[in-house]
């Protein structure tokens, strides 16, 4: 399904953090968030799923209006995975990804609900702690039974922010080849806020790169990633080489 | 190994886990019943269980019948909905405001349903009105507590002192119109008194529990799933805000409805979800359940305790 994004603000009391954003994220297709700090990639996200309502401008799944949708309708097409999740009362990470299967009928104690939630802790490597509390986990594993959790809602669109924040290296390389693969064999769409320049520019088929709110660039990692657009946006002299699949590999030198 | 056999390992090492907490239920079931059975008896007439049962049974007009029907059921009956009633409440209010330091009582919601329905009362039209105004006093404690939750800042802990303050704020309220109607003793406001019960409480409160708990239980996934944020939970369509209206009315309609009979009850709404999740883990569905059959087992036991240190 296609995730259509045109002419997006939004502002934050009075003070604007999204100015007129235009995106567009096809089937299959993985798509990264860059930009600074603040410069609204989380903002857009929480618009996206409904958390946020825009000042102006739509957003639209196959040329269907989100806000016309019922919330439950758009639960089962967006799997929204937040930066991180609070845990005071923290349940076992089996029920913590139940918690995706919340939109289908029944609130998921069916089979079929159960099914679904075992394969996605196999897929996502966590059978092993299935009944351990959420907060006896490791940061990098809460990040993925939350990534599970989206998956459960088996979206057609996968929104997520910063899904490698919390992860060491390995980690890192293993959430985002899977959400390649999930993307590709699913034909499902991601769109993700992204830090790591080199990670976001490894995995995704384009890149959104975002400066005080408004689209700077779009494109093929090769075509946004170069050394002008990061001085400008980031103000960060840098070097870009090439990594052993072709794509931008960004080393950075120092702050202008 | 290949992947049916790991899926049939999880699920098996799941419907374990899922038995266990089924397990738990049935143990504290069990033993609510049993403690039941044993409270009846004693008091200050001795009877025994034979004659116990045969009054409960016959329900004829012997001195037997008429203490156990009259005196010791409804009281019995009255703390078990209390129990339920007002673990139900804590674990509610725990779970909405994700702090497991917080109660009806803690918050101050307790005392100012009781002020409330004191208030009912002065005006002299029925235990409904009493509800009432219970109610209407409980929601404006827990909204100025939830709004308090909500600003920058704030620390489960400092919420709960500001509770603690509310609370004494309605209970030394409660006093002085106590003072001026002569209505009720101080001690009596304090401790919370189930020493006199009659039908009528067993039933009002009855209906307020019958009718609560499924909408709650209901809302326990819910819940679930905000405690984990209410970003997760809105993302799987929750409406947070609905739901946390929906269970903080519902929790405080129970309050509202016991604490017009028996006065302000404190240690049962704030440690029963507390044991509960020690042995439940953290599922509002069985933390809901289990926390309302310890609660009810805590009052018993009171009963019991009093029963056996006056009546030796």
């Amino acid at each position: 399904m296609k995730l259509e994004i045109r002419g997006l603000s939004f502002n934050y009391n009075s003070r604007p953090v999204l100015k007129d954003v235009k995106i567009e994220v096809k089937e299959g297709e993985m798509v990264s968030l860059l930009g600074p700090n603040g410069s609204g990639k989380t903002t857009l996200l929480r618009c996206i799923d409904g958390m946020l309502k825009p000042k102006r401008g739509g957003i639209s799944i196959d040329g269907k209006d989100v806000r016309e949708m019922k919330k439950n309708d758009l639960a089962k097409l967006l799997g929204y995975v937040p930066q991180r999740a609070v845990n005071v009362l923290p349940c076992s990470v089996f029920d913590a990804v139940m918690i995706g299967r919340r939109p289908y009928v029944g609130w998921g104690s069916g089979k079929k609900d159960r099914e679904v939630v075992f394969e996605i802790l196999k897929l996502m490597g966590l059978e092993d702690m299935t009944l351990r509390s959420f907060d006896g986990i490791s940061g990098g594993e809460m990040q993925k039974v939350l990534i599970a959790k989206a998956l459960a809602q088996e979206p057609e669109i996968l929104l997520l922010d910063e899904p490698t924040s919390n992860l060491d290296l390995r980690h890192q390389l293993d959430v985002l080849k899977i959400i390649g693969e999930i993307v590709k064999e699913e034909k499902v769409s991601a769109l993700m806020a992204m830090h790591d320049l080199n990670l976001a520019s490894r995995f995704s088929d384009r890149i959104v790169l975002l400066k005080e709110g408004k689209v700077y660039d779009v494109g093929d990692p090769k075509s946004v990633i170069t050394p002008e657009s990061i001085r400008s946006v980031y103000g960060v002299e840098a070097i870009v080489e090439e990594n052993d699949g072709g794509r931008p590999h960004v080393i950075p030198l120092r702050a202008i | 190994m290949n992947i049916h056999e790991i899926k049939g390992e999880i699920e098996e090492r799941y419907a374990k886990y899922t038995a266990r907490k089924f397990g738990i239920l049935f143990a504290l079931l069990t033993s609510l019943v049993i403690l039941a059975i044993l409270v009846t008896p004693l008091g200050a007439a001795s009877l025994s269980i034979g004659e116990v049962f045969h009054a409960i049974f016959s329900r004829g007009s012997s001195r037997a019948d008429i203490i156990i029907w009259q005196l010791r059921l409804p009281r019995i009956l009255m703390a078990i909905i209390c129990g339920m009633g007002l673990a139900l409440s804590g674990a509610v209010v725990q779970g909405v405001l994700h702090n497991p330091l917080a109660s009806p009582f803690t918050l101050g919601v307790s005392s100012a349903a009781f002020f409330g329905g004191m208030i009912g009362g002065a005006f002299g039209v029925g235990m409904g009105l009493n509800v009432g105004f219970a109610f209407f006093f409980g929601m404006l404690a827990l909204f100025l507590i939830y709004g308090i939750s909500k600003r920058r800042g704030m620390t489960p802990e400092t919420v709960i002192l500001c509770g603690i303050c509310l609370m004494y704020l309605f209970l030394a309220l409660t006093s002085v119109a106590g003072m001026m109607g002569g209505a009720i003793g101080m001690s009596q406001i304090l401790s919370g008194f189930l020493v006199s019960s009659s039908w009528e409480s067993v039933l009002t409160t009855a209906i307020f529990l019958i009718i609560t708990f499924p909408l709650l239980m209901w809302c326990a996934r819910d819940l679930n799933a905000m405690a984990l944020g209410d970003d997760t939970a809105t993302s799987v369509g929750i409406n947070v805000n609905r739901t946390r209206m929906i269970s903080m009315v519902l929790a405080t309609l129970i309050v509202s409805a016991i604490v017009c009979f028996t006065g302000v009850i404190g240690f049962v709404c704030l440690i029963s979800p507390f044991i509960a999740r020690s042995v439940m883990g953290n599922d509002h569905r069985f933390i809901f359940p289990s926390s309302a059959l310890i609660g009810a087992l805590l009052l018993l036991e009171r009963i019991l305790s009093q029963e056996l240190q006056f009546n030796r």
